[in-house]
């Protein structure tokens, strides 16, 4: 076998390149990274393996680090790689930690283990859509056409860019749509508020931020409202001490959510936990759990639990020593005094549940007849959940995606606090489920970490473009300012992408690509290419996080960090999102705004940067874990182990103390607020920023569409777009190892689609006013009628009608988000029909297990 | 050396024990596979870590978690059942191979394959009644699940049961696993383990080395 | 999609993605729509010709086993078990070969894609919902393993036969020849449309070889298939203890449909 064939047969066996077509010439990324394998010598064995070479574990240099993506999870991944090339990833398997052997994988300390999107990391470091060098667009905005340019060139367009516009435009003219897709660490963060753009955005003086976090802003609204606190999670392991769960729209066997949250579930049902799922399909997570489906019309969840409450107060079942102890506003009992004289605090829950301001009492019949649940199903979930204790109400932040969903969240909270199921073990106040507190900045925080000259709901930019000046500040949610600029529309001309694929995934996509043709200055920094990417004027490599050092911490659920070296070095001319961010600024304001911006650093960082990470990241384990957290382990040991699990003295519950030694909630009355004091004190809705009314009591609102609205006469089907778990979001969509374990495809009601001549593999086009897309049908009895399921995240691909051949739901939504700020992602009615348009997934479906058998050029 | 004579005799001696019929390797210990067919949440992360480990491309997947429902709306159900290779007591992918790329470790039972000395016939895939030896088109050979053997004579486990975020895939003696004695937490206290599911092949065609608790739906009568 | 392809190229890597749109954008082959066409599945297939599969499937014959494997075993230096027959001649051949187009393959047997191949939705794990009554045991793959079980299993027992023991060691006693007690002890079983029974016989007179390489040579299965008891003339009254559950008919896929011509 010739030297050649034999590397090119090392790169198949690795799957270092994308697809691994026997003709293809395919010298990508991956090539050049497996020059250090080619040279490795093999033992000749007595044993035989799948291929050789075959390097072993134990031939191979051991890393620990983690994934790194904003799923709600993290978990440790174990590099094992030779010179400078990872040949594989494993996860925890006990042996890392402090004491650690293998095996071990206690309820204290359990194993950190990966999900199939961080065990496919591999394919995403080295893939073909990678992003190496700074690229110049050469075509039209869109077109994809760019060329290969010099760090200097890409950097120096930038800086010029970004000094014409401030002074042309003014402060506001720079959109930061920064996301946390590329970096959820200490150091290397992106993130939509405090992350590193907003930082170098401000600094520079140019800066409009985007607010409203796609994610779950009706539950921090809610939460914030109700708690004072988004931190109102539990730790994973209470899960295991639930009698009863109600899974609402959550289903974590898609998103994991949080380092064992699925497997302490499991504890709970093999201890006789009874689960419920309500949700409009029928999920893994019901079957895995053996729960009680309970199929709901999307965007009714707030009616339902309304029916529940009225069966509760009817019924006298409600936990009325908690609810006098610790809430304001359930009943006429808890209403401030200054409620009366207020701006809309006037009605208590109790009061509005039985119809005594309305008329119409929110009985479970008439909640039936708006979300679809049977009133007996109704009354039977309220009498379970609140006559057994402990009950995890589980209110996940799906159903409030949608117009009115911190209604939902608002709901929930009120049923959990009536139940008296808040500051329990086995309860739930979530909400956000955001339990342990780690830390979490490494970076440089300070005066400078959040400067911003107006800030917008973030799914509101394209209209706030297209329609500039003629813009309405509640329509665009402009959050209040203290000075002169108060209320001022920004002059948006220019969007910068850090960690952050919003092109496709933002809301009514159309109207986003005919906003960003109006832009003067669009900049993408991302480790691959992306289909914002495709849109841009400058592409900016980031190296991953297998290619810097920094730390890994648990956001959602879990508590542990998780030591990320720098496994290899930086791949092509990628460089780390604070050596651009600093370079910028030396390039910009010289010495003044390059040390303010980064003060640890000198000239030098864009190419010496391994002493000042390791200095930020030794400072803050020092004097925050180390001083804050009380954690002994130093900053080399860490270093060492690659992971610190923290152990707790009891189980981390959220308002266990606020409960038990009654310490004061954060709200304004210390009281768990259903009726909100911010709200209730609010007379002039226009200069908030929500812009709109929002009750100060959780309330059903009819949203905009649904299922019970007149517009089903054209378009008959509720669509949602739930999180798939092949993907997070949009990241990973161009791993094939991912691609073969699903496709993506519209889940249809086995009724519906025989109505419709549907049959599995069809394809067929979704549409509504708004937009269309094309995607093969998958037909089942798990879904319930009138309903559609697209999963969100992938990557768009137009025909030259404007046709969405992927299937990307965002082009059916709306950009019209509910007051509080939450996207209604989960608020699209349409229509669906066989089709003769063409669906692309994207990829070589050839490859897949099944298609062997198919004719293919050999 | 060897001389003509002796060549023609070794020869004849392969050409009779070729057709002599095979008889399986009667192992010290069996290794084999149990699942817990309800409890898995199909995440198909023991696939990913699979593929990984063995550097395949797109298509060859030696580790599958199917997935089966059933029902009618609003009454379903669904579970996975999740087989790699099955490393029967008598395999019938192994006698089949015309180069003798495939044999049966002697220590655990577990069915190798040297894909290096395959010629790609495809007779051990379509022998298979579990579908586990999988052809990979950008090779044109056959590969399959060896259970890691290299982490299993480490002292660890396979990569797919060490991925399990359930830890509802384990490892272990057959024997044990089949009467549900297995100490492992994929088997929960009142779990036992079946041998057979429904849309399984026969299992007296190779006698798989595999356990599940199998869901009710999917329970053989 | 133009723009990515374009973006691809400029990058320098890989090309077979535009490779793989350019050819869905000619209409040669739509993989997605190809693998949902009628024709794979119930009940289309049942009546599918070789031609309509091989008209996409064609690498099924056309594929050659390698001539060295990746460690370098020559295959013309090694030995398959069917290579070791008297019945066999030539190099070895695939799977699918050996089944469809080789010399004693066309001329002992009948077979057809569909066969074997009846069918199976991608999309599906398994029959909805799961019945293991019905053999379509898409838990594995394409096709049911008990139609193999038909030529490979392996009969479990000599001794019922009589023989001393197995048929390697005890066939000289027998002059090698099956036939020799096989002429009179013997079903219509080989009266299947996928055998050509008047073939098989001939062939099996004049070779043991023959009959050996179904029966026994390097059987897959160590147990067998329950065959049809189709009567015959001169079959015992009595229905031993070893056929007591076995249907008297063929299975109507594989039965001849002139019955009266198989049964004369």
């Amino acid at each position: 076998m010739s030297s050649n064939e034999s590397f090119n047969k090392l790169q198949q066996r690795l799957n270092l390149t994308r697809r691994s077509f026997p003709k293809g010439t395919a010298t990508g990324a991956g090539a050049l990274a497996a020059g250090g394998l080619a040279e490795m010598k093999y033992g000749k064995e007595a044993q035989a393996f799948v291929y050789e070479p075959y390097p072993k574990d134990n031939e191979l240099d051991t890393v620990v680090t983690s994934c790194a993506h904003n799923c709600g999870s993290r978990h440790m991944l174990v590099a094992h790689k030779w010179k400078d090339v990872i040949v594989r990833l494993s996860t925890d398997d006990g042996s890392y930690q402090k004491n650690g052997h293998f095996g071990k994988d206690t309820m204290e300390e359990p194993q950190l283990r990966a999900c199939l999107r961080g065990r496919s990391y591999r394919q995403r470091i080295y893939s073909a859509e990678r992003l190496l060098y700074p690229m110049l667009r050469v075509g039209e905005r869109g077109e994809g056409k760019f060329k290969r340019v010099s760090w200097d060139e890409a950097l120096n367009f930038v800086v010029k860019k970004m000094n014409h516009i401030k002074s042309t435009y003014g402060p506001t003219a720079i959109l930061d749509q920064s996301y946390a897709g590329a970096s959820y660490g200490v150091l290397h963060k992106s993130d939509q508020i405090e992350g590193l753009l907003g930082r170098f955005l401000g600094m520079f003086g140019c800066r409009t931020n985007s607010w409203s976090v796609p994610s779950y802003e009706a539950t921090t609204a809610s939460s914030k409202w109700t708690y004072g606190t988004i931190q109102d999670g539990s730790e994973d392991d209470t899960f295991a001490e639930s009698k009863l769960m109600i899974m609402w729209g959550w289903n974590p066997a898609y998103t994991f959510h949080g380092g064992n949250t699925v497997m302490y579930m499991r504890m709970a049902k093999q201890r006789g936990c009874k689960f419920v799922l309500i949700d409009p399909q029928y999920t893994d997570s019901a079957a895995v759990y053996d729960a009680w489906w309970i199929p709901i019309k999307p965007n009714t969840d707030a009616a339902m639990m309304a029916g529940m409450a009225h069966y509760i107060f009817s019924n006298n079942l409600q936990d009325q020593a908690f609810i006098d102890k610790f809430v304001q506003g359930m009943d006429a009992g808890t209403m401030p005094d200054w409620g009366k004289n207020s701006a809309n605090g006037q009605e208590n829950f109790k009061d509005y549940i039985l119809g005594t301001y309305d008329g119409q009492p929110k009985t479970p019949e008439w909640a039936s007849k708006i979300c679809g649940v049977p009133a007996k199903d109704i009354i039977k979930l309220a009498d379970m959940y609140a006559t057994t204790k402990p009950a995890a109400l589980k209110a996940s932040w799906g159903p409030g995606r949608n117009a009115y969903g911190e209604q939902y969240s608002r709901m929930a909270a009120a049923l959990q606090a009536m139940t008296g199921n808040i500051g329990i073990i086995g309860g739930c106040a979530e909400g956000v489920g955001k339990g342990w507190h780690a830390e979490a900045v490494a970076y440089p925080y300070d005066q400078y970490a959040n400067i911003w000259f107006q800030a917008i709901k973030s799914d509101r930019w394209a209209h706030c473009v297209l329609n500039y000046p003629n813009v309405k500040r509640e329509e665009v949610g402009l959050w209040p300012r203290q000075d002169a600029t108060d209320g001022q529309i920004p002059n948006i001309k220019a969007i910068f992408w850090q960690g952050s694929d919003w092109l496709n995934q933002l809301t009514n996509i159309n109207k986003d690509l005919a906003a960003i043709k109006m832009l003067e200055l669009v900049v993408c920094m991302d480790s691959t290419i992306t289909p914002s990417g495709i849109w841009a004027d400058v592409l900016l490599p980031v190296s991953t996080h297998f290619e810097r050092h920094d730390t890994a911490l648990p956001w959602y659920k879990g508590h542990y960090y998780i030591h990320r070296p720098k496994v290899i070095e930086p791949m092509g001319e990628s460089k780390t999102d604070i050596q651009i961010f600093t370079e910028l600024a030396y390039r910009i304001g010289g010495d003044v705004f390059g040390k303010a911006y980064n003060p640890k650093a000198s000239r030098d960082y864009f190419n010496n940067n391994d002493a000042v990470d390791e200095a930020y990241l030794r400072e803050w384990w020092e004097t925050k874990v180390m001083a804050h957290q009380h954690i002994e382990m130093t900053w080399n040991e860490f270093k060492r182990h690659g992971v610190y699990k923290v152990k707790m003295d009891k189980p981390l519950v959220g308002f266990r103390d606020q409960i038990e030694k009654g310490i004061p909630f954060e709200t304004a009355s210390g009281k768990i607020e259903i009726l909100s004091s911010e709200l209730a004190n609010i007379a002039d809705w226009k200069k908030t920023k929500y812009g709109y009314h929002i009750p100060s009591i959780p309330k059903w609102i009819e949203p905009w569409e649904s299922l019970n609205s007149p517009k089903t006469k054209d378009f008959p089907f509720h669509l949602i777009s739930p999180h798939p778990r092949w993907r997070t979001h949009s990241i990973f969509n161009n791993c094939s190892w991912l691609r073969e374990t699903y496709e993506q495809e519209v889940t249809v009601n086995a009724s519906d689609a025989k109505r419709l001549g549907l049959k599995n593999g069809d394809t067929v086009e979704i549409w509504n006013d708004r937009g269309k897309v094309v995607v093969p049908v998958y037909v089942t009895e798990r879904c319930m009628p009138g309903v559609l399921v697209l999963h969100e995240g992938v990557w768009m691909d137009l025909d030259e009608n404007g046709v969405d051949r992927s299937g990307n739901p965002d082009f059916l939504t709306l950009d019209e988000p509910s007051p509080a700020g939450a996207f209604a992602y989960n608020t699209v009615l349409c229509n669906i029909q066989k089709t003769k348009l063409a669906h692309r997934p994207g990829w070589d479906q050839l490859s897949t297990s099944r298609a062997h058998v198919f004719r293919r050029d050999y | 050396m060897s001389t003509k004579k002796d060549v023609k005799k070794i020869r004849e001696a392969v050409k009779r024990h070729k057709r002599e019929t095979y008889t399986p390797v009667q192992p010290d210990m069996q290794l084999g596979f149990v699942h817990h067919n309800v409890d898995c949440i199909g995440c198909r992360a023991c696939e990913i870590a699979c593929k990984d480990k063995n550097g395949l491309a797109p298509g060859p997947r030696f580790r599958r978690v199917q997935y089966i429902e059933g029902g009618t709306y609003p009454d379903v159900f669904a579970y996975k059942v999740n087989m790699s290779c099955n490393h029967c007591a008598e395999p019938a992918c192994l006698p089949t191979c015309p180069t003798g790329a495939i044999f049966k470790r002697k220590k655990d039972g577990i069915v190798d394959i040297d894909s290096t000395l395959c010629i790609g016939c495809r007779r051990c895939e379509a022998a298979c009644p579990y579908g586990a030896p999988q052809y990979d088109p950008s090779e044109n050979i056959v590969k399959k699940c060896n259970m890691c053997v290299d982490e299993i004579d480490a002292g660890r486990k396979p990569y797919c049961v060490m991925a399990c975020m359930m830890r509802v895939l384990d490892i272990g003696p057959i024997e044990k696993i089949w009467d549900s004695s297995l100490e492992t937490v994929a088997l929960g206290a009142s779990d036992k383990v079946s041998r057979q599911v429904k849309n399984m092949a026969n299992i007296e065609l190779t006698k798989p080395s595999i356990g599940f608790v199998a869901h009710s739906k999917g329970k053989l009568k | 999609m133009k723009r990515y392809c374009l973006f691809l190229t400029l990058l320098l890597l890989s090309m077979s993605a535009a490779t793989l749109w350019a050819a869905q954008k000619t209409g040669e082959i739509n993989y997605d729509q190809a693998r949902w066409d009628p024709l794979h599945f119930q009940p289309a297939i049942a009546t599918a010709t070789n031609e309509q599969c091989l008209s996409c499937h064609q690498e099924v014959l056309t594929r050659e086993v390698l001539t060295n494997s990746p460690a370098g075993v020559v295959v013309n230096d090694s030995l398959a078990w069917y290579q070791t027959l008297s019945t066999y001649e030539g190099p070895q051949k695939t799977f699918h070969q050996r089944h469809l187009t080789e010399n004693l393959a066309k001329k002992l047997m009948n077979m057809k894609c569909n066969t074997c191949h009846q069918g199976n939705d991608p999309r599906e794990q398994a029959v909805i919902p799961p019945n293991h009554e019905q053999t379509q045991y898409t838990l594995r793959k394409q096709v049911n393993p008990e139609i193999c079980l038909m030529c490979h299993g392996d009969f479990p027992d000599y001794k019922v036969m009589g023989l001393p023991s197995e048929w390697n060691t005890s066939g000289a006693i027998f002059q090698n020849n099956c036939l020799l007690c096989h002429v009179g002890i013997r079903s219509n079983r080989h009266q299947v449309n996928y055998l050509n029974a008047e073939a098989i016989e001939t062939a099996g007179k004049e070779n043991s070889d023959v009959c050996f390489g179904c029966h026994g040579g390097r059987q897959w299965y160590r147990i067998s298939y329950p065959y049809a008891r189709n009567s015959w003339p001169g079959i015992a009254k009595e229905v031993p203890e070893w056929a007591k559950d076995r249907p008297t008919e063929s299975n109507p896929r594989f039965r001849i449909t002139d019955q009266k011509t198989a049964n004369k």
